[in-house]
């Protein structure tokens, strides 16, 4: 037992230490407080749910169905991170060349990966029902049963949604690692589960109550352990053992599948198959177009990457979906008809939100991580180089922006306003984002890094990019108040003249006196 | 062909990793660089091919200025380095053609050199894979393939031979020694001692960023009967006392 423990404290050293790192500046370990102010930040959403949870089923008198909600909630949510987290922990991570000589079970080295996947969820869930149920406890008047109940539900909520991460992550990648397509259902799988998720939110802010109340209600039946939990808080001993054999089973059949799932993590973490092919091209390419290329296939070729570049893409997509499936984007409450000003404007909108999220330039250097040396030996300037990281950011971008459009046009088949204007609005703002978020890049370039989830999440890079947008406002606000009768076309021209007109200046920057600090990045 | 002039470099400000270094390679020679472990030997390699500005000094490639005129210095010369740590997302011949098409080698040839080359080192038939599924020989001597592929005058390359197996090690000797004879130059570094004996024209050694010696081999022995291994043991000796 004494190994065990031991392996679980060093993976989840090795598992936290890599989100202080990120975290830090200039590769620096932040300070305690710095840390524990930002951890704060990050517990505030969770708790502020909890408590609305509460105060909203409380008020139909049923708190219980409360807890129920929230479980259902949190299924997803922990599906939804422990996938990515399953992810990188076994089949993206190369401590395995250390671990694996080691003298132990195999079963210990995947329970011990497990457990960082568990304390990580459990700590989520742990903000999640602990405000929800200390109000109830406190109507209850702390009976000890009721402390029980929340005890358990808070250790075991995350072993259900944890067995089945499990199961899809290593069922699914192994097999479609075979067929050499690794991550492709697992991204498909975040996909579904982003919109599912999304959807809920929406629910939430719905205006019908008493839809929510009877939709979670008949969620129940699908989801059984949501049912039970209230009816634990409610004071039923059954649902207690219902719960408790589920769990059981639960880490039963993880213990079971140990020995398989090392096999497989082994196997796949690393390696990747294609079939050989005899005939080659070679067909020659222009130096520029050969950079763009590089760039983009390091995106493509590694998942995590590209994992998460599509889903930043694909939210403002999904947004839009939910909100017109469920009847809350129609045509005349965005005034189509009358006042086609509000919707070029959602439209607009929604079609810079790839840009906006989605801060590829922010890693450009960052992600090519150990083997950034290979293009700076070779006979290309450092000019085109850094040209073909911000087209990289620019054509990915804007790609999805178009995507959008269409979705948006494809949905509403009528009627279009200012297609040219609402367009080179958007493609302004990406190019300017494209340049700016490099200039970042440059400043703290951080080559060293082991696991791909650390290059381009987690990572002050990333928050520093998003930190400045709300600024870039500024320039629509003022066009739009200088010039309160001008029609939309020209307003959206005057914002994307301007956004070109500050690229160009960013571009001068880029050029004079940030190429100096490209070259000698690694030195 | 390659010229390094009063060349120093410091990581920390404080610490000298390479100074005062001098140094001519002739056109048509094989130099090997020797040195200690944290000699300078990498450091001065990086500061050739670009990687590292030297913190003063000046390098020239073929009579071009590294430093103010680095795309026409580089295509002087092409590198491997000591760790092969490349891009491993790409296949194997889709980095060969990034290399061929960066050095604008024309389609026909390319494909010569690359069928010639792979087929030399035997990991003709791993083109088709990523390079992720490489073993480390094999990402080396991919890393080796695109080096030879441009053709470029000057071939630098630091501790080649590392994992490479005795056929591949043979090989590699051959090539640098045809392409010395075809009037091309090789600079490389390496701790194995027999193999820059048997090869090199002439030898740097370096010892704590500081140039040693840099002669013929022969003129380094001296008629002694002496083995460069010892005389390397001697030297560097010398240079801690
Ligand atoms: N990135 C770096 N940051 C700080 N110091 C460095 C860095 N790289 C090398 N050094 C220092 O520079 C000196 C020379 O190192 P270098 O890597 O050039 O040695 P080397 O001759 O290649 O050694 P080896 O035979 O082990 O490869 C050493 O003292 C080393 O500590
Ligand atoms: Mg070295």
């Amino acid at each position: 037992m004494g190994k065990v423990k031991t392996l679980i404290r060093i993976q989840l050293r090795e598992f936290f230490s890599k989100y202080r790192w990120g975290i830090g500046i200039n590769g620096k370990k932040p300070r305690k407080g710095y840390l524990l102010v930002t951890l704060c930040f990050l517990t505030i959403p969770f708790l502020q749910m909890s408590v609305e949870v509460y105060r909203y089923f409380n008020q139909w008198g049923r708190p219980d169905l409360g807890v129920a909600y929230l479980m259902m909630m949190t299924f997803l949510l922990m599906l939804f991170t422990a996938i990515p987290l399953l992810n990188s922990i076994f089949l993206y991570n190369d401590d395995y060349q250390i671990l694996a000589p080691l003298p132990l079970p195999e079963d210990y080295l995947v329970l011990a990966k497990l457990s960082v996947v568990w304390v990580y969820t459990a700590g989520i869930n742990l903000l999640l029902f602990l405000p929800v149920l200390f109000l109830i406890g406190l109507e209850k008047g702390g009976e000890s049963f009721f402390f029980l109940c929340g005890l358990l539900l808070i250790i075991l909520t995350p072993f259900l949604p944890l067995f089945l991460a499990t199961l899809f992550v290593f069922g699914f990648t192994t097999f479609l690692a075979n067929r050499g397509r690794k991550n492709l259902l697992s991204l498909l799988f975040g996909l579904v589960l982003l919109g599912l998720v999304l959807g809920a939110q929406l629910l939430m802010m719905g205006e019908n109550p008493v839809r929510l109340l009877a939709l979670t209600e008949s969620l129940i039946r699908y989801y059984p352990p949501a049912g039970w939990a209230a009816q634990m808080i409610n004071g039923s001993w059954l649902s207690i053992i219902y719960y408790l054999s589920l769990n059981g089973l639960c880490y039963f059949g993880l213990k079971a599948l140990a020995r398989r799932l090392y096999r497989s993590a082994l196997l796949f973490s690393g390696i990747k198959r294609v079939k050989p092919k005899s005939n080659y091209v070679y067909r020659p390419r222009g130096k520029y177009r050969q950079l763009l290329r590089r760039n983009l296939l390091i995106i493509i070729r590694q998942p995590v990457f590209l994992m998460h570049t599509l889903l930043s893409s694909a939210v403002p997509i999904l947004i839009f979906l939910v909100g017109f499936h469920s009847g809350d984007f129609t045509a005349e409450r965005l005034s189509l008809f009358d006042q086609p000003r509000r919707f070029t404007l959602f439209w607009v909108g929604l079609a810079s939100t790839p840009a906006l999220l989605n801060n590829l330039s922010a890693t450009a250097i960052t992600r090519e991580g150990k083997a950034f040396w290979e293009t700076m030996v070779l006979p290309v300037t450092a000019w085109d180089n850094l040209r073909a990281r911000i087209n990289t950011t620019f054509l990915l971008n804007i790609t999805a922006s178009l995507l959008v459009m269409g979705t948006i046009m494809f949905s509403f088949s009528s009627q279009f306003p200012a297609v040219f204007s609402g367009f080179f609005f958007v493609a302004m703002l990406t190019w300017l984002l494209a340049s700016t978020d490099l200039v970042i890049n440059i400043y703290r370039p951080f080559l060293n890094w082991s696991n791909p989830a650390a290059a381009i999440k987690n990572n002050l890079n990333v928050l520093l990019s998003l930190a400045y947008r709300p600024l870039l406002s500024l320039i629509p606000l003022v066009v739009f108040r200088c010039f309160p009768e001008a029609g939309i076309n020209r307003l959206l021209f005057t914002c994307g003249i301007l956004f070109s007109f500050l690229t160009l200046l960013i571009r001068r920057y880029l050029y004079w006196v940030m190429l100096e600090r490209f070259k000698r990045i690694g030195g | 062909m390659l010229v390094l002039k009063d060349v120093n470099k410091t990581y920390d400000g404080k610490k000298m990793a390479v100074k005062e270094l001098n140094l001519k390679v002739n056109a048509g020679e094989i130099f090997g660089f020797i040195g200690p472990n944290g000699a300078g030997k990498t450091t001065t390699i990086k500061m050739i091919t670009g990687l590292l500005p030297p913190t003063s000094g000046r390098i020239l490639l073929n009579g071009i200025d590294l430093a103010t005129l680095p795309v026409e210095a580089k295509r002087n010369f092409t590198y491997v380095p000591d760790h092969p740590e490349i891009f491993t997302g790409l296949k194997g011949i889709e980095y060969l053609n990034f290399l061929a098409d960066m050095y604008e080698v024309p389609g026909r040839e390319r494909r010569n050199r690359i069928e010639k080359y792979t087929r030399l080192f035997a990991i003709d038939t791993a083109l088709g894979d990523l390079i992720q599924a490489y073993s480390h020989g094999m990402k080396q001597k991919l890393l080796i393939c695109g080096a030879l592929l441009p053709q470029a005058p000057l071939f630098i390359l630091d501790e080649p031979l590392v994992g490479l197996d005795p056929l591949a090690t043979k090989h590699l000797k051959d090539i640098m020694r045809e392409h010395c004879a075809a009037g091309g130059t090789v600079f490389f570094s390496s701790h194995l001692l027999a193999v820059v004996d048997e090869i090199c024209d002439r030898i740097g050694l370096i010892n704590q960023g500081e140039l040693i010696v840099c002669d013929r081999v022969e003129r380094i022995k001296n008629g002694s009967a002496h083995s460069l291994e010892d005389i390397f043991l001697e030297l560097t000796k010398d240079g801690e006392g």
